[in-house]
């Protein structure tokens, strides 16, 4: 029995993997393995499979299911923050040079700034790459509602990421940062 | 647009290009090894079913 429920749920994942693991990907930075995030949320997607309808509607009760997940792992305070040359140096081992692991970095960081809904926007449009029709129906919304989301995040982000802004990206941090990755 | 805008766009197009850190294929395979480990490891409960069972069938 289980192992039909098992298959059912791969043959409606497969497609969503992608944008699914780098919402994952995006939202775990820094708090928990995309890995361990990715299994959890499977896990508990399992349970409730068989009561889930429109089984279309999987990736929004997934990163629904992410959502809470992630927000109960910051309530209870049961996760170990990294530290940013661990995360820089796993970055590094993905992107094609240290500038650009630096500069996403940076944005991850921002990222966690924004308002939930905003954050949740973004990374399905722009990260998972899903168009405003598809996110606001993942997000329950209007594509008006959803635009709107997208351009106060873009805004709030120019804010963040400008040496104005937080003292996590003033130009000392940066070069700390870089000298951290080169040394 | 403005070189801020630039630079954030090229950001999010470089997390977006980023290789995923686990693919279709482990997530099959992690799944498998969990209904194996299930139907291999009969959780406690399962065992002592199992046993109230078999010392019913003794008994009869």
């Amino acid at each position: 029995m289980k192992t039909q429920t098992h298959a059912e749920f791969l043959k409606w994942y497969e497609t969503i993997h992608e944008p699914f693991v780098r919402y994952c990907s995006s939202r775990a930075y820094g708090l928990i393995e995309t890995e361990d995030l990715v299994q959890e949320t499977i896990l508990a997607t399992l349970k409730g499979f068989s009561r889930i309808q429109h089984k279309e509607k999987l990736l929004g009760f997934m990163i629904g299911v992410v959502n809470n997940l992630i927000k109960n792992k910051l309530r209870r305070k049961k996760f170990r923050g990294q530290w940013d040359e661990v995360l820089l140096e796993k970055l590094e081992s993905r992107a094609p040079s240290p500038e650009v692991a630096l500069d996403i970095h940076y944005l991850l960081k921002a990222m966690e700034q924004l308002p939930a809904r905003q954050k949740e926007a973004l990374i399905l449009f722009e990260v998972s790459g899903f168009s405003l029709r598809e996110v606001a129906e993942i997000q329950e919304s209007s594509v008006a509602a959803v635009k709107t989301r997208l351009h106060r995040s873009r805004q709030k982000l120019r804010t963040l990421l400008t040496d104005e802004g937080s003292t996590s990206t003033s130009v000392s941090a940066r070069l700390a940062a870089y000298a951290s990755i080169l040394l | 647009m403005s070189q801020q805008k630039k630079n954030i766009t090229r950001s999010l197009r470089a997390l977006r290009q980023l290789p995923l850190e686990i693919s279709f294929e482990q997530v099959e395979q992690w799944l498998q090894q969990q209904t194996t480990f299930e139907l291999e490891s009969p959780s406690w409960w399962m065992r002592l079913w199992l046993k109230w069972g078999r010392s019913k069938e003794d008994k009869n």
